[in-house]
């Protein structure tokens, strides 16, 4: 580790985000309708035992297709399990093939699933394990997840492929599709990839040809017997092509150069590091996970040795899309008057985060650069600018406009600065802070600021160039390469190790695997990635239920957040010239604090005394997935000195508190850069008791009767049906008004309305701001916009 | 406003105050100041985010408060004096991102109550 002991982003080291990557499958493990038939599941249960009763069996059995003809009994544990996971999903059909399951119809979306029981779980493990390698090969099959039931066993379900139908022998061995699989099938020992009736690859509406059962791949029969997977040779590059098989039927003809093609296609997307990491994925262990992982692995080297090939290694272009992704942020900013911004991934370890944030400020002349380095990179730097004479002091500041629309300026630090005809370079000087050690100017230090001088829309390669110029003056060459796959890996252990608190040196190889295959980098806020564990705020929630909060102080600031695209933090939003006034404290600039955005957590074990106060924000749990997020059990400001840093407290910590005593109140957690817009549940604000009354009194006042109905409806539907019913009944506007404003929802809804928003995240915006009357209504709420209830 | 919340004299949310604390340099200017006295917890806006702290012992007259912070917290002794234009100048001035000069409290105050919009 290095840094400042405090930043999230210390010992970056991060994967491109675009650019000769080949695609990750998606392997999702508890996807949503899977954690609402376990949470469905679960209750019933519970409520099945009070009643002392056993569940019933499925009865809505109308089946779109018969039940092929291996039907196996299913032990009661299997029928409760299916019935039970049908009061989310319906079951359309019977069982398909020769394992128990069936298609299973989501109540809501009306998506279909074919769902598959295993007696013994690795299969299903196995399974997904194929799944993804043809994913990750490109290759047209099942897309398949686990999950596991609260018994513990495990079940395979697979989306359904729309407007499916059977294909022949013939349409088969004239399909790419089918063909371009086959050292995929090989590999995998797939042996009944075909079908004994050519049915387990379907032609769908796409026109494409898909897999759609693979069990019998790997170490396992179809039938689920256990087969030789063994890694030092592929006898299916021979048996597979034996038309006595129906495999061979289909794959009969295949050449040398098709199947060099396939190899060559195989060993540059898949690696010893993605098998280690579906192996994981797929929950394998022991024995089981060793003879597929040495299967595969032994399989992979096999195929390089006996068709002569190499990963061919493609130079990722980290520039790619920069000046269309400018483009498209300043659009998505514009009623902000922010600059836009994107995030460009470079570097091993000399630059936090592996990222330059690029802002086009060509309105005032430039684009600009900004990077932190990493702590030992800048202590050799200061070294460097006292001895560099051609660098003269001045200042890191961050032009704006004021409220007024006069330009302002903000001094963030003094600099050294390095100036030629179309760059200013400027490096904050450590010293510039009025005492760092307690934490002030922390926001500062390690800042590199670079200006490239036009008024021009640069092309990617020319910006590259002249940032090469730049870091060629601060002799940082290296870190404009792109990080590799052992950067990507450092990168995930420190940044894990960093928010768990945990030394490196005491991670056993299984952690190293599972952080390895658990964390992936992700896009968090427009123009922002860092590591997220898919997944994790999952735990958090099973230790106490919490809620995530942001409070706002008046309608205009939630008009900012909605416009700009979420909550950003003050440095970001001061850097891209956001409209602000000059009269803020600068303090979260010396805590540290100014990098990252506030929110506080309410558990239900909270002391909930006092009301919801000014109205809040909450925020989807999952944002807790993010490992850039560091958290105090009370207001430290967000300080990062280390004084106070030393303190903090890991999210377990945090929550197992929540769960023994409840936090105080003034906890807080602090996320990098932002969150984003679409993780905003909804806003409550203080509940107004009288409001039906008042809007009674007001609408009587026009002298006609009022269904008392009329008055529910119309607070529900808002101001605008208020006011067209109010002036239906000639009920003066300034009257109106005073109501209106008289209620912290309707106000508040009111004004978003005159600002021309009227939905947040598709809902509209009478429903995404609702009133609560304290604290734990936050939690209601959060449980009900995540279908919790 | 909530049982057992109050504010200090006078109570007026417009009020400004100017917060001092020979502990904590995180502290400078205070707005919609709150008092919890079921949690013993003081929040405020302080232009930038809302505060909020446990306390041990508070005192409270017509114009000022005062509190020491809970030890668990870190301690403290916390001071809040009703802003002014010399203590403005004084003060806090050197303290924020791109100051404006006053000639009369008033605006001063509503340049502070200005400071909610940009806070997000």
């Amino acid at each position: 580790m290095s840094e400042y002991a405090s930043d999230p982003s210390e010992t970056d080291f991060q994967a491109p985000e675009t650019g000769g990557v080949t695609p990750q499958p998606e392997l999702k493990k508890y996807p949503n309708w899977v954690e609402l038939a376990k949470q469905k599941i679960q209750e019933i249960l519970q409520s099945k035992l009070k009643q002392g009763a056993s569940a019933e069996p499925a009865t809505d059995q109308t089946g779109v297709e018969s039940p092929a003809d291996q039907v196996e009994a299913e032990t009661p544990q299997q029928e409760e399990i299916k019935a039970l996971t049908e009061a989310v999903l319906a079951k359309i059909s019977e069982q398909l093939g020769s394992n128990p399951g069936g298609w299973y119809e989501h109540q809501e979306t009306h998506e279909k699933y074919y769902v598959k029981y295993y007696d013994n779980p690795d299969r299903a493990r196995v399974e997904f394990v194929a799944n993804a390698v043809y994913a990750q090969l490109g290759i047209p099959a099942a897309k398949s997840e686990l999950f596991e039931t609260d018994d513990g066993r495990l079940a395979i379900a697979a989306k359904e492929i729309p407007g499916t139908e059977a294909a022949t022998g013939e349409q088969m061995r004239a399909s790419q599709d089918v063909r371009s699989g086959f050292l995929a099938d090989a590999f995998l020992a797939n042996w009944d990839v075909v079908g004994l009736v050519n049915d387990n690859i379907v032609q769908g509406s796409d026109g494409r040809m898909h897999r759609i059962d693979n069990g019998g791949s790997l170490i396992y029969r179809a039938q689920g017997g256990a087969k030789n997977y063994s890694g030092s040779e592929i006898p299916e590059l021979q048996t597979m092509l034996n038309p006595e098989y129906s495999a061979g039927k289909v794959f009969a003809g295949m050449t040398e150069e098709e199947l060099h093609d396939q190899a060559q296609n195989l060993v540059n997307r898949i690696d010893k590091a993605f098998i280690d990491q579906i192996i994981a994925q797929a929950g394998l262990s022991g024995e089981v996970a060793e003879q597929v992982r040495e299967g595969l692995k032994g399989r992979l080297q096999f195929i390089k040795e006996r068709f002569g090939v190499e990963k061919e290694e493609t130079e990722p272009n980290p520039w790619q899309g920069v000046v269309e992704r400018l483009r498209t942020d300043a659009e998505r900013v514009k009623g902000v008057e922010f600059r836009g911004h994107t995030d460009v991934t470079i570097d091993k370890d000399k630059i936090e985060g592996q990222r330059l944030d690029i802002i086009d400020a060509r309105d005032a002349g430039y684009y600009t650069v900004y990077f932190k380095l990493t702590q030992g990179q800048y202590d050799q730097m200061v070294q460097k600018m006292h001895g560099m004479s051609e660098a003269y002091g001045s200042r890191i500041a961050y032009p704006f406009k004021d409220n007024y629309g006069y330009d302002q300026q903000f001094d963030v630090t003094q600099a050294w600065t390095i100036e030629t005809e179309d760059l200013e370079i400027r490096i904050a000087m450590p010293n510039s802070s009025k005492d760092v050690d307690k934490g002030n100017g922390r926001a500062g230090l390690g800042l590199v600021e670079i200006k490239i001088k036009t008024t021009e829309e640069l092309t990617p390669e020319m910006i590259r160039e002249k940032l090469e110029k730049a870091f060629e003056k601060l002799e940082l060459q290296e870190a404009l390469t792109s990080p590799d796959d052992e950067a990507e890996r450092k990168f995930k252990i420190a940044r894990y190790c960093w928010q768990q608190k945990i030394d490196e040196a005491s991670l056993t190889p299984e952690d190293i695997a599972r952080i390895e295959a658990n964390l992936q980098r992700q896009e968090v806020f427009p123009g922002y990635s860092t590591m997220v564990e898919p997944g994790k705020s999952k735990e958090y929630a099973e230790i106490v239920p919490f809620a995530i909060q942001h409070g706002i102080y008046n309608e205009n600031a939630l008009i900012k957040i909605i416009r700009a695209g979420g909550l950003i933090a003050t440095q970001e939003r001061f850097r891209r010239g956001s409209a602000e006034t000059g009269m803020s404290s600068g303090t979260d600039m010396d805590t540290g604090g100014a990098d990252s955005v506030f929110t506080r957590i309410i558990t239900e074990n909270d002391s909930m005394s006092g009301g919801i106060g000014h109205p809040q924000i909450i925020f989807n749990p999952d944002i807790l997935d993010r490992t850039d997020w560091y958290s105090y059990e009370t207001d430290k400001y967000g300080s990062t000195a280390p004084s106070y840093f030393s303190s903090r407290l890991t999210p377990e910590e945090l929550l197992q508190r929540g769960k023994n005593h409840g936090l105080p109140e003034n906890n807080e957690q602090m996320f990098r850069y932002g969150i984003p817009l679409d993780k905003m549940l909804g806003v409550v604000v203080e509940g107004n008791t009288y409001v039906e009354d008042s809007l009674l009194y007001l609408l009587r006042s026009g002298g006609q009767d009022v269904d008392s109905q009329l008055v529910g409806r119309l607070i529900d539907q808002g101001p605008s049906a208020i006011k067209a019913e109010c002036q239906s009944r000639g009920i003066d506007d300034y009257m109106v008004g005073d109501f209106i404003t008289s209620d912290a929802r309707l106000r508040l809804i009111d004004k978003l309305n005159v600002a021309g928003i009227q939905e947040v995240n598709g809902i509209p915006v009478e429903e995404f701001i609702t009133t609560g009357q304290n604290r734990k209504d936050l939690i209601k709420l959060t449980q009900e916009r995540l279908g919790q209830e | 406003m909530q049982e057992g919340e109050t504010m200090p004299s006078p109570e007026k949310e417009s009020d400004v105050y100017f917060v001092e604390s020979q502990q904590d340099g995180t502290v400078l200017v205070a707005m919609d100041v709150n008092v919890n006295e079921q949690n013993r917890m003081v929040s405020w806006f302080d232009t930038v985010k809302e505060r909020m702290m446990g306390y041990e012992n508070i005192q409270r007259d017509n114009t000022s408060l005062s509190f020491t912070r809970l030890a668990s917290e870190g301690g403290g002794d916390y001071n809040f004096q009703p802003m002014t234009l010399e203590i403005y100048q004084e003060k806090v001035k050197p303290k924020l991102l791109a100051p404006q000069d006053f000639d009369n409290l008033d605006s001063l105050k509503q340049a502070f109550e200005e400071t909610k919009s940009s806070a997000w």
